[in-house]
């Protein structure tokens, strides 16, 4: 443990033992010594880090400390019992000493959080967030900006479900942040980039163009002994203009889908009735195995040339078919 | 329920008193960073959370680690009754609420932080008076060190400048007119909430001062006028009933709004107060951020709790049970003046012109157990509170046991028993002549009952006459006018015919003569058009 974080802790020792007492007041499985390996192990790099750049050790130390004793009360943080996202992300944060020293708890408790959320996710990479974050890091230190580029570079990371959000935060961000966030090497390409993503769910910046031609976008879902999401082959339709999934016959759950060019997300809901939605009001068609859209070549699917379910909207084509758990998407991609 | 076995950091998950779940939720970005790590920050803008189900992490996070208050005296039920259980010779009840039930100590002041009032807390030394309204302070924003600073502690020699502020010395010799008198103001004075330690030790004359600013929100010292910013007001004392050093002046005890009686120490927790000596906790220190509530949300409280509805079919229950109480017939002559404020303005003793009150039962006349009869500060307090409740509980109307609840608080101190009434020496009812909580509940109870036995809910003459007039007198015809006299006359002359005159009537009367006047006067403008 280096000096500067030990006279931190000795300023505050009164308080940090109160918060400490407090706590196991309330979970007296609270263990102090494995308490204390979560400080060397954890805090200490990141207040040293901060320090480095030019933090007050004792307000960055007092920050962290509660959200380590938090985290460490939930599991999330420790020796014995952690989540590994979270514990890879404390390490991490040595990358963030510029915002980590400015806002030390809100940063480190929204970045654990987020790292949670995103390891809970299927599919979500909470490998690639992180990496992502320290990138846009090192061009910006305010911890709200950087905050919210975190947020925009989640839906990139697989959180769907985030896109209409983090489309709008990319177009307030700075255009060099911005740029980033959709791994664009020039800033000059964002203005053109998200008015495309706007449009298109399909399109990633970050990938090298090609004519458009339909194909398979996607294949999401699958069987729940396997980590997927359905315990028998599910139906498709459109709600609100939303794609949802059922599972099964009519007494499985309902999930909403979202699925774009960076990831699929399914959300548990309720609805009042399901209705087939086909691809009538969509450019799409299918014909035994055959994929039309207005505007686009044909193509062949020949795995949907028996389907169970079909529903399209203007960009996305989803169906199931008897054997699979899982649903297909096509697009012009 | 939030558990006990939450860190102190951390606050109850919303929602706290939870409801119907939104079917299809919009997602939010902000969710991301949203998780077992608390940021510290309260959360502003469309993804915070709403201020009701803040105050409610707030109260929990309150009873479950800062005031050991094991108690739920406010009780509330679903549609499954509750269990009771009872006890002894004497068949104490206890009963076991089936909805999300509050402790009284721990909420009644909570209400007053969220609307800005004035509240008491009254109870022996030692019992958390003054540790439950620190908390208050820090829940505005504001240090433990500011919120002691600012505490302002009753004693004998406290003097007008102690409590206000004094002139600087040097202006009052330069000064050339009043205006160059600059004064420095106590820093307590600007506070949003301001605690009055033992109120009841104050001087007599400083009592006078601090009644300025408690009613008028300002303070005056050789005509200089600070304007105080709105506050919550938190008094203590360790003896309600006048035993304080000195006499506490009676205005000033009208302004306080509500009274909460400290519950007693619940010896079954003397562990939580050896964890709090062996480890120095102390509570205070440690509210988490996620609870505390900045200026614009506490205005915004005020706003959201006034919203909350109030039905008209309510109303009519607390008209009635408050319209038990002023009327008393051996006062005067005149109707108007038969109140049982004409017998206090003229200082002839009360139990004299109870003797002449006569030919009632003075038992089933709830108003017959009080001396006085309930201000409109004290009605409009009420509704407040009431308001303030429901809201707290996360409802947009304030329901029947909102109000029953928060009566006994708001009118504790100002609806004086007649500890001598036939009343308190009826079977069960000696208790009341100590407990003045259960008193006033009772006294509510026993309103609503004879309120539901005169079926007032659905028929009432002069709810039907009022709704009549609500409508407006334009386009009213002189046939239609006249009309609307005689009903009025003729619902006066039908309850002339020998029913006893209790409070409610004494009040309809006054109001059945008040659309007379009004529909007179309407018809004397009709005729010379």
């Amino acid at each position: 443990m280096s000096a500067i974080f030990r006279d931190a802790l000795l300023a505050r020792r009164e308080r940090f033992n109160a918060l400490f007492a407090e706590a196991r007041h309330y979970q007296p499985q609270l263990d102090g010594a494995a308490f204390g390996c979560v400080l060397i192990d954890s805090v200490a790099p990141l207040v040293e880090a901060a320090a480095a750049a030019g933090a007050d050790a004792g307000e960055v130390s007092d920050g962290l400390y509660t959200v380590a004793l938090e985290l460490y009360g939930h599991g999330m943080l420790g020796p014995e019992r952690n989540d590994p996202w979270v514990t890879a992300g404390w390490t991490a944060m040595t990358g963030l000493a510029g915002p980590l020293g400015r806002a030390p708890r809100r940063v480190t408790a929204a970045v654990s959080n987020a790292l949670r959320n995103l390891g809970q996710t299927p599919g979500a990479r909470p490998a690639e967030w992180i990496a992502g974050l320290r990138a846009c890091a090192e061009i910006m230190d305010e911890p709200e900006t950087l905050l919210r580029a975190g947020q925009a570079l989640a839906w990139r990371c697989g959180m769907a479900h985030y896109r209409p959000d983090a489309l709008a935060i990319l177009a307030a961000l700075p255009a060099e942040l911005a740029a980033r966030v959709l791994g664009l090497p020039d800033p000059v390409r964002v203005p053109e980039a998200l008015g495309r993503m706007a449009v298109d769910p399909w399109h990633d910046p970050g990938q090298p163009a090609h004519p458009a031609r339909l194909t398979r976008v996607a294949r999401v879902g699958g069987f729940r002994g396997f980590g997927g999401v359905f315990l028998a082959p599910p139906a498709v339709t459109l709600l609100d203009g939303e794609l949802h999934a059922r599972d099964g016959n009519s007494e499985g759950g309902i999930w909403r889908v979202c699925a774009d060019a960076f990831g699929a997300t399914f959300h548990r809901t309720v609805i009042d009735k399901w209705t087939e939605a086909g691809t009538r009001g969509s450019p799409f068609k299918l014909v035994k195995g055959r994929v039309s859209k207005v505007g686009a070549s044909e193509a062949d699917f020949p795995d949907l040339a028996v389907v169970t379910s079909v529903a399209a909207n203007a960009t996305t084509l989803a169906a199931t078919t008897p054997l699979s758990h899982y649903i297909w998407l096509v697009a012009a991609g | 329920m939030p558990t006990d076995s939450t860190p102190i950091a951390k606050v109850s998950e919303a929602p706290t008193n939870p409801g119907a779940a939104p079917r299809q939720k919009r997602f939010d970005v902000a969710d991301l960073y949203r998780g077992p790590a608390s940021t510290g920050e309260a959360v502003a803008g469309p993804g915070a959370i709403p201020l009701d189900e803040k105050l409610r992490q707030a109260y929990f996070w309150i009873v479950n680690h800062a005031i050991i208050s094991p108690h739920y005296d406010l009780e509330y039920n679903t549609d499954k009754p509750p269990q009771v259980f009872t006890f002894g010779d004497a068949k104490a009840k206890l009963s076991l609420p089936s909805g999300q039930s509050y402790s009284s100590f721990v909420l009644v002041p909570l209400l007053n932080f969220a609307v800005r009032r004035r509240c008491l807390l009254v109870g022996g030394p030692g019992r958390g008076k003054t540790a439950s309204a620190t908390l208050m302070g820090i829940l505005a924003g504001y240090s433990v060190r500011e919120v002691r600073r600012g505490m302002q502690h009753g004693q004998p020699q406290m003097t007008i400048s102690d409590l206000i502020g004094n002139p600087l010395p040097a202006d009052l010799v330069a000064a050339q007119k009043m205006d160059d008198i600059r004064i420095a103001w106590r820093k307590w004075l600007s506070m949003r909430v301001k605690i009055i330690d033992e109120y009841n030790r104050i001087p007599t004359r400083t009592q006078s001062a601090l009644l300025t600013v408690m009613g008028d929100n300002y303070a005056e010292i050789l005509d200089q006028i600070y304007e105080c910013p709105e506050s919550a007001w938190f008094l203590t004392a360790n003896d309600d009933a006048g035993g304080g050093t000195y006499q506490v002046i009676e205005a000033l005890r009208d302004r306080i709004d509500v009274v909460v009686h400290t519950l007693h120490f619940n010896n079954r927790f003397v562990d939580e107060l050896l964890t709090r000596i062996e480890e120095n906790l102390k509570p205070e220190e440690v509210m988490p951020a996620a609870i505390i509530f900045n200026e614009a949300e506490i205005d915004r409280m005020g706003d959201a709790v006034r919203e909350v509805e109030f039905a008209p079919a309510l109303r009519r229950r607390l008209e009635f049970f408050a319209s038990q109480f002023e009327f008393f017939e051996p006062a005067a002559e005149q109707l108007e003046y038969k109140t049982k404020d004409t017998a206090k303005l003229s200082g002839i003793d009360f139990r004299a012109l109870t003797a002449l009150d006569t030919g009632k039962d003075k038992v089933k006349d709830i108003g017959a157990a009080t001396k006085n009869g309930f201000s409109v500060r004290a009605l409009m307090t009420v509704l407040v509170f009431a308001k303030a409740l429901a809201w707290f509980r996360g409802y947009k109307a304030v329901t029947l046991d909102d109000l029953r609840n928060i009566v006994p608080f708001v009118l504790h101190d100002k609806l004086v028993p007649d500890t001598e009434a036939p009343f308190f020496d009826a079977a069960g009812n000696q208790v009341y002549r100590v407990d003045r909580v259960g008193w006033i509940r009772r006294l509510f109870d026993l309103s609503c009952a004879e309120f539901d036995r005169l079926s007032l809910d659905k028929d009432d003459p002069v709810t039907a006459l009022e709704t009549e007039f609500d409508g407006g007198l334009q386009g009213v015809s002189e046939a239609e006018a006249r009309a609307r006299l005689v009903k009025i006359e003729r619902l006066l002359a039908e309850w002339g015919k020998g029913r006893k005159l209790y409070g409610p009537m004494f009040d309809d009367i006054l109001k059945l003569k008040y659309l007379h006047q009004r529909y007179t006067n309407y018809l004397a403008w009709l005729l010379i058009r």
